[in-house]
């Protein structure tokens, strides 16, 4: 993952507490500051000694530095926080900052040029002989240096770029401080007057002290003090080593200087216990940075393995992963991302990322922001993105918020590039649509053929009608007439000529039987016939049918006899149609049965069913020929054994009645044995 | 002669209006029942049948059901609707029907149905059977 440079200021940020505590400390000094001016004024108002020298030795603080302080501590106080300012001038901070530096710039100009501007007397007449002063009420050379380049220090305070001037001035003045400080601290009276001219003050050492590091340590939030301020290595660092480089050196060699002259002990013991001291002290606190140091580094090699094995994670992922500033600027990028958008993550790191989005959205970044910002979370959201060479491509975007301290900071999305899974949707959806058109078409067709079915149906059934009509209207004429001419309705016939009347009308009789059987068969095959459904004795039925049968099969000398289960169960048929079913079964029988044959008629039980068979001693049935014949005019034999004639739909008439009553109808038979039909019925309860 | 064409020379020649569009059927009927010494009349098509009706009065109608493309059960049904007594007996002629009705002669029966192709004795006895009551 390669991540923007940009970033690499964000990574040290200031603690805010630290901030905080370092704006007080600032205008803690400047209030102190201005306390110390007041005093002294007050100390030459009221001409108070101890207040304008610290001890009667010691010279005095003139009243033009009281009055500097005074003002270079409002400007100090006023320019503390520019963040409650508002943005506003600080025209009375600069006034001040600028008296100040006036004040000390014209005394140097004094002190340079021998002048005598006259501000040395403008508040305060300072009369009789002050100790240390070389001109009556005109404040030290260094006083006035110190002025000056802090008046100016103050001013460019709210310019960021001038902080390195701002430090070097402050510094300087620092040290100029420091010196003269140390100078009353040793007995050292040159570190604090140069030449004969007039002494800096002790509390005006102090005070400039108090004014330096207020000025250093107003802007934390930059500079060298925002890495003081922050809670890097080097910030830590800082804070324990610099107040101790400071202070350590100074009291140790003020105890020293103190127990020397008081006789405790020699120059040589002095030196060695401050060199002693001072190698204890920093020992232990090198020491104690040392092991909090060690400790910090620890944790920060572990935090970049971290961070590199979750940059080796981000890296892998397929997923495009890439991160934004606040303003959409592109600041991390993984390979995925690379390859899903085709820029490389040095080509496209520091550009908006409004680059990889269509024209023909505007504003859709903006808006996904701002939803973010609102505390919406981005999920699965479905869009298109544009690649490096212009394709546009479908992309699914997970988006969250990157938060340090609680705030926004930039945006991190994950993408997955969900193109082809669109193709795929786009083919099945184009299948689909395409299986919809041709599934409707063969719907369309159906229909039309269902159309054209149910009209060759009404035709059909038409046809019955009409066939049943036209063909059985003349054989009634025929039968009629056959009837009224042998009953001798219209005058006596010779033998012979009533003998082939009588063919006449047998061959008319079956010519009405196979109307009936195909107008039947025709009806039953086109649903036109309802089964009834009725209770029936099957027993019964079949004692009547043998004993209708019998007279007929005596005739041929053909045994005809029943075997019926006394416990048949009722069963629920058209009665009728069963009656049809056993007459044409057991005219069959006699029609292929040679005499002194037998007939049986068998009902058996079953669980769910009832069987009939009849079973003759006939001629039997090929078995190539067993499956044929229940279907229609399948004329195996033209007629019976004694020349009876056969329709040849007796048997597919059986098989259309039995079928539709829900049963079904097998033959066994060997050739010159015998046959046997077999009618099985369910038992509706 | 039948002998059923002597129990019914004592009695009133009946009307029987024949109702059917094929000529050899109506010729047979015609010959059967005026042997059987009824009176017949003959309407061979609907409208002939619809307009004789009221003229010749029958005392029974013999009725093909299918009369040419029209039903005769539901021209029956018309006539009744416009006034046409229901007490006169009609025998309806059908192919699609089995069995020749020819059922013992109830109290107050008032139609027959016969199937084609039928007996014409049994046809005659059937029509005496009704027209007696």
């Amino acid at each position: 993952m390669n991540v923007l440079d940009l970033s690499r200021d964000n990574l040290n940020l200031p603690e805010p507490h630290l901030i905080r505590s370092f704006r007080h400390i600032s205008q803690g000094a400047s209030i102190l500051v201005i306390i110390v001016g007041f005093l002294v004024l007050i100390g030459w108002v009221f001409d108070l000694p101890n207040l304008k020298s610290v001890l009667p030795r010691f010279v005095t603080m003139k009243a033009n530095t009281a009055i500097g302080f005074v003002l270079a501590g409002t400007s100090l106080f006023l320019l503390a926080d520019p963040m409650k300012r508002k943005n506003r001038t600080p025209w009375l901070a600069h006034g001040c900052s600028s008296v100040v530096a006036l004040i000390g710039g014209l005394t140097l100009c004094e002190y340079l040029f021998g002048w005598d501007l006259g501000i040395d007397r403008l508040v305060f007449q300072e009369t009789g002989e002050a100790v240390g002063t070389s001109v009556l009420g005109r404040m030290s050379p260094l006083t006035a240096f110190n002025f000056f380049i802090i008046g100016f220090a103050l001013i460019s305070l709210d310019f960021p770029s001038r902080d390195r001037i701002t430090y070097f001035l402050v510094s300087v003045a620092g040290f100029v401080s420091l010196t003269a400080f140390l100078g009353y601290a040793y007995g050292i009276k040159s570190f604090y007057g140069i030449a004969a001219q007039t002494e800096m003050a002790l509390h005006t050492s102090l005070a400039f002290g108090a004014l330096s590091l207020g000025v250093l340590f107003s802007r934390p939030d930059r500079g060298l003090m925002k890495i003081v301020a922050s809670d890097c290595v080097a910030g830590i660092v800082a804070r324990r080593l610099l107040p101790s480089a400071v202070v350590v050196p100074v009291a140790l060699g003020s105890l020293r200087l103190l127990g020397q002259r008081m006789g405790f002990y020699s120059m040589e013991f002095g030196l060695s216990l401050t060199v002693l001291f001072s190698v204890v002290i920093f020992v232990s606190l090198i020491g104690w940075n040392v092991v909090s140091l060690h400790r910090l580094d620890s944790e920060r090699k572990l935090s970049e393995q971290t961070l590199a094995r979750l940059a080796a994670i981000v890296d892998s992922s397929d997923e495009g992963i890439i991160s934004t500033t606040l303003d959409g600027t592109i600041f991390s990028w993984n390979k995925a991302a690379e390859r899903i958008y085709g820029y490389s993550a040095d080509e496209v790191i520091g550009l908006p990322v409004s680059i990889l989005v269509p024209p023909d959205r505007p504003g859709e970044i903006t808006d996904l922001m701002e939803r973010i910002k609102s505390g919406e979370r981005i999920q699965q959201y479905e869009t298109v993105r544009l690649r490096k060479d212009g394709q546009r491509i479908h992309v699914c975007l997970t988006a969250s918020p990157i938060k340090a301290d609680k705030k926004i900071i930039g945006f991190s999305g994950i993408i997955h590039d969900i193109s082809e899974q669109k193709r795929i949707e786009e083919m099945i959806r184009r299948t689909q649509e395409e299986l919809e058109r041709r599934v409707s078409e063969r719907t369309l067709d159906l229909q039309r053929a269902n159309e054209r079915l149910q009209r060759l149906d009404e035709m059909k059934s038409d046809f019955i009608a009409l066939a049943s009509h036209e063909l059985k209207t003349p054989l009634t004429a025929i039968e009629g007439f056959l009837a009224v001419i042998l009953k001798g309705m219209v005058g006596e016939f010779t033998d012979q000529q009533k003998e082939f009347l009588g063919v006449i009308k047998g061959a008319t009789e079956r010519l009405n039987r196979l109307v009936d059987e195909l107008l039947d068969f025709s009806k039953i095959d086109s649903g036109q016939v309802k089964m009834k459904r009725e209770p029936t004795d099957l027993g019964k039925l079949l004692k009547e049918e043998v004993i209708v049968f019998k007279m007929q099969a005596k005739n041929k000398e053909i045994e005809l006899g029943e075997i019926i289960d006394d416990r048949l169960n009722e069963i629920l048929c058209d009665r009728d149609r069963l009656k049809e079913v056993l007459d044409n079964l057991i005219s069959n029988a006699i029609k292929y049965t040679p005499k002194r044959g037998k007939i049986m008629v068998e009902a058996r039980n079953f669980e769910d069913s009832v069987q009939i068979e009849v079973r003759d001693t006939g001629i039997g049935i090929r078995v190539e020929d067993q499956e044929k014949i229940f279907e229609p005019f399948q004329h195996l034999r033209k007629s019976g054994l004694d020349g009876e004639k056969s329709t040849g739909l007796g048997l597919a008439l059986v098989k259309k009645i039995i079928e539709a009553q829900g049963g079904r109808v097998a033959v066994r038979s060997n050739e010159g044995v015998g046959s046997a039909f077999l009618v099985t019925l369910p038992i509706k309860r | 002669m039948p002998n059923g064409l002597k129990k019914k020379e004592s009695r009133a020649r009946s009307k029987i209006l024949v109702v059917d569009d094929d000529w050899a059927i109506v010729e047979l009927l015609k010959f059967t029942l005026t042997s059987w010494d009824f009176e017949v009349s003959v309407a061979r098509s609907e409208e002939e049948f619809r307009r004789g009706v009221f003229e010749c009065r029958p005392d029974l109608i013999v009725l093909d059901i299918m009369l040419g493309d029209k039903n005769g059960v539901e021209t029956y049904q018309a006539l009744l609707n416009e006034g046409f007594d229901p007490k006169v007996p009609v025998v309806f002629l059908t192919v699609l029907a089995k069995d020749v009705s020819t059922t013992p002669p109830q109290p107050g029966r008032t139609f027959a149905l016969v199937a084609k192709p039928f007996d014409p004795e049994k046809l005659a006895k059937e029509i005496t059977c009704l027209i007696e009551g």
